[in-house]
């Protein structure tokens, strides 16, 4: 097991290497640097600039310093946030936006999860239909009308929640944005769920525990909810990319000082090293996500082994 | 696909009375954002400077009241649905013939070229593209046909990968031995008696990309990467609604609520025209 | 009274609007300690007869009569009042022992959730009794097969598993739906040899239910042979394998392979398609496959007719 987790990290490098080659080069090859936006910098202050920068540099200069600060994890200077190394803005940031999205893959599951077994269990009774044409719903309305609905019905009409802002630790600030980032994906775990329910539903080896006599609960719990979930292990990468996408706009508009500005913002900029610094840090999430399907799918169905 | 396939498709999708609704909203709101600023005394670009900002049913004259510069939202609305229809529309072509043009090659040709190309495909799906299609906006600037390029490029994975089944199925069967012998290319084949078998398919998935492919330009002009002014699609208007929340949240409600009401109606109509095609992966 | 006591059962279903019978009026009664064997070709609805009286056929599945056992009526119970009978008094094992046992849980679970269940026994004694019921299947290694998947055993452990599963619960009636289909030949005639034991060992109800006579043959008290939903005979093993009566039975007899003979892939059977469930018939059913067939039987349906030894429902009985 430990040894399988090292090795795949390990495998996970040249991928990242990959990644880190392709972004270098496709951020570079776009018109305009990080020093000629919005006011002109006079010449000889620019190149100066660049030179301290090293941008001067002929590109493949630049990568290979790049790649040897990477080696040393330094993400490098922020060309716009000038204060800044890559690695503060993004350490700033991160717990905000991780806070936010793991709650808001959290609430995805745990809601998503029981209302699929639910409708499946009801199947073709009206509240299956109920419930799958709320997913459809769900999955349907962008989060960046979502938001600003829930914000205006619970902030400025109810006045229950606040409309936008951050504390830390403060949960009310937490709710409306979750839950607008939550949906899309909770509605599609509970669509996937459902068809796998009903799938297991009729496996053989379903009929041999009612057989048994087993209540129905345990039959549920026991028998069916573990195979049943293998497809939405197999959608969680899926699910990350698209709250880490949703809380690019979520984050903006709730006004969350978390890291999801940086990558639109950071392209906008020519921020070189807070792009780079950026698609680092979404690969590695979703290469640990993809890491801990995997182990899951290990755990759901036994004859998956894991492999090499 | 045979022809009596087709009608007894289309009886049981009109059975199904979900998709049958939804499927006349969706009839309505295209019709209404093709035709209806046509039909309004308003036009978008005219600045009403007496009833800048009001309220639906505030004036007689906006049903769905104005912007702050007084423009009529309900034709405001409409034209960007327009565009976002039009983007989609483009889009969904590409992304359609990206998905038979590959899955059709790769079926057909099979072997190592085939096993190369789905191992591509495997690749691609694993990677979030909507990410690619930001940055590639980002960097490359607000260029309209690498917009289309870059939201068509995202669909057609799955698509591609029905085809590729349809084709190899097709494949087999005695009447393209016969197109070969008798001496017709690949190509020619391919156009006359693979295309023709995938039909529905390829149908049922455009339908359910389309939606896909509105709500990713939306949500491009949403972050202001998108359309852009004085165009303006249900993206940049929910954006700017978003904006004046607390002022004038109708300018939020009426474009989100026409987004949402196509959405849904696009995605019940796909989801009917699947079952009713009994095509392919669920979810 | 009877142990279990079926009457005037149908079963039927709406498919895309057709109309599918699986049972078309069927009355059966086990007696305790008595062996049944049910022969009949796949679709016949031997199997829905016994799924049926578990509560076990799926829910759009639409059914008429009555299954008593123990006097208790089962038909249109709730899944509470089976649930005090299935598993423990009434048990049945199924086919293909590989998709019949749950994948992810390990053999002592599934074993031992049968007593935590039924009779309330703690953890450490289900494991107990598990293993001991893991023993009396003669299943090899007993310890180790409870730590075990179901993938990680053969075809003939997991079969021992399944009857290991249904006498745990210490049955008045066993129902084992094709128990040996799924296995080669050896273990087949290993199996069997096991329920000719435990028949000698203990008054225990069994039905066996099989499309191979010579199964049912080595067993069975009784043998009752179904078609198209119907019971077409029903007569004491020995008189019905030396001197069948319905010509369907007699086609069935002379097909049957010898245990331990050659296997067959596909049983020589009858000639002609078998009946399924949206055919409806006006006279006989096997009438189109049937060698002596007569005007008659295809206007008039034969009737379950009771004799001396046995009943047969055909108009122009072998013999007679």
């Amino acid at each position: 097991m430990m040894s399988y987790l090292l090795k795949r990290l390990a495998g996970a490098i040249p991928t990242l290497f990959i990644i880190v080659t392709l972004t270098f080069f496709l951020v570079r090859l776009a018109p305009g640097g990080p020093f000629d936006q919005a006011r002109r910098l006079p010449p000889d202050i620019s190149a100066h600039l660049e030179h301290a920068y090293g941008l001067d540099q002929p590109l493949l200069i630049q990568y290979a310093r790049y790649l040897r600060a990477l080696a040393h994890a330094d993400f490098g200077p922020s060309f716009r946030y000038r204060d800044f190394t890559v690695t503060e803005l993004i350490a700033q940031g991160l717990p905000v936006t991780l806070e936010l999205g793991t709650c808001a893959l959290l609430l995805a599951l745990v809601v998503g999860i029981p209302a699929g077994v639910f409708a499946a269990v009801r199947h073709d009774e009206p509240a299956d239909r109920l419930t799958m044409l709320l997913a459809v719903l769900g999955i349907t309305i962008p989060s960046f009308v979502l938001l600003p609905a829930l914000a205006l019905l619970f902030g400025l009409e109810l006045r229950w929640l606040p409309v936008a802002g951050w504390e830390p630790g403060s949960v009310r600030v937490l709710v409306l944005p979750v839950v607008a980032l939550a949906l899309p994906p909770l509605a599609y775990i509970a669509r996937l769920t459902r068809g796998s329910m009903l799938e297991v539903l009729r496996s053989p080896y379903l009929r041999t525990a009612v057989a048994k006599g087993l209540p129905r609960h345990r039959i549920l719990m026991r028998h069916a909810l573990r195979p049943a979930l293998i497809p939405v292990a197999g959608f969680l990468a899926p699910a990350v990319a698209s709250i880490m996408t949703g809380s690019l706009v979520v984050e903006s508009l709730a006004g969350m000082p978390g890291v999801g500005r940086y990558l639109v913002q950071g392209a906008l900029n020519r921020d070189y090293t807070l792009v780079m610094g950026m698609v680092l840090l979404y690969s590695t999430v979703l290469i640990l996500t993809g890491l801990l399907v995997d182990l899951l799918y290990t755990w759901l169905d036994p004859r998956i082994r894991l492999a090499r | 696909m045979k022809e009596g396939a087709w009608s007894e498709a289309w009886t049981r999708l009109a059975a199904g009375r979900v998709a049958r609704i939804a499927f006349l909203i969706m009839l309505a709101l295209i019709l209404l954002a093709l035709l209806g600023p046509a039909f309004s005394p308003h036009a978008s670009a005219t600045l009403d400077w007496q009833s800048v900002a009001t309220a639906p049913g505030g004036s007689s004259r906006h049903w769905l009241g104005t912007d702050r510069l007084g423009r009529d939202l309900f034709v405001r609305t409409l034209e960007g649905a327009r565009v976002s229809l039009a983007v989609a529309a483009v889009a969904s072509v590409v992304s359609i013939s990206i998905g038979l043009g590959y899955g059709a090659v790769a079926g057909y040709v099979g072997g190592h070229t085939d096993r190369l190309m789905m191992r591509f495909i495997e690749i691609l799906s694993g990677l979030p593209l909507i990410f690619f299609v930001i940055f590639v906006t980002v960097l490359f600037g607000r260029n309209e046909v690498l917009l289309f390029l870059s939201i068509g490029a995202v669909g057609w994975l799955t698509l591609a990968r029905i085809v590729r089944g349809q084709t190899l199925s097709v494949r087999r069967r005695e009447f393209i031995e016969a197109a070969i012998v008798s001496g017709a290319s690949g190509a020619r084949i391919i156009v006359r008696h693979v295309l023709p078998n995938v039909a529905s398919p390829a149908i049922v998935y455009a339908t359910l990309a389309i939606p896909q492919i509105i709500l990713l330009e939306s949500f491009l002009s949403f972050l202001g990467l998108g359309i852009q002014e004085p165009q303006a699609s249900l993206g940049t208007l929910i954006a700017e609604g978003a904006g004046e929340l607390q002022s004038a949240p109708w300018m939020l409600l009426v474009p989100g609520t026409f987004l949402t009401l196509l959405l849904l109606s696009l995605n019940l109509v796909g989801d009917g025209l699947r079952d009713a095609f009994d095509v392919g992966e669920r979810g | 009274m009877a142990l279990l006591d079926i009457e005037s059962l149908e079963i039927h279903y709406e498919r895309a609007g057709r109309r599918v019978e699986t049972v078309r009026g069927v009355s059966l009664a086990v007696e305790k300690g008595e062996c049944v064997g049910l022969v009949g070709e796949s679709g016949s609805g031997k199997t829905q007869l016994f799924l049926a009286s578990l509560g076990l056929l799926p829910r759009d599945a639409r059914m008429q009569g009555s299954v008593r056992f123990e006097g208790h009526e089962l038909m249109g119970a709730d899944a509470r009042a089976l649930n005090r009978i299935r598993g423990s008094k009434l048990t049945m094992i199924f086919q293909d022992p590989l998709s019949a046992l749950t994948p992810h849980l390990r053999i002592g679970a599934q074993l031992g959730e049968v007593l935590t269940t039924h009779r309330g026994c703690s953890r450490s004694e289900a494991r107990a009794a598990a293993l001991a019921a893991l023993a009396r299947v003669q299943i090899s290694e007993p310890e180790r097969r409870l730590r075990q998947y179901p993938h990680e055993l053969s075809g003939g452990q997991r079969q021992r598993v399944l009857i290991a599963m249904a006498l745990l619960g210490d049955p008045c009636m066993l129902i084992a739906d094709e128990p040996t289909s799924a296995l080669d030949v050896t273990v087949q005639a290993q199996i069997l040899a096991f329920f000719e034991t435990l028949r000698a060992a203990q008054p225990l109800a069994i039905v066996l239910i099989s499309h191979d006579l010579a199964v049912v043959a080595r067993l069975a008290e009784r043998i009752v042979v179904m078609y198209a939903g119907r019971i077409v005979e029903s007569a004491p093993a020995a008189r019905l394998l030396a001197r069948p009566r319905h010509p369907y039975s007699e086609l069935l007899v002379q097909c049957a392979p010898k245990i331990g003979g050659p296997r067959l892939e596909r049983l020589p059977f009858v000639p002609g398609r078998a009946p399924r469930g949206e055919d409806s018939f006006v006279g006989c059913a096997f009438a189109p496959r049937c060698p002596r067939a007569a005007p008659r039987c295809r206007e008039e349906r034969p009737l379950l007719e009771t004799g001396r030894a046995g009943a047969v429902a055909c108009h122009f009985p072998i013999d007679s």
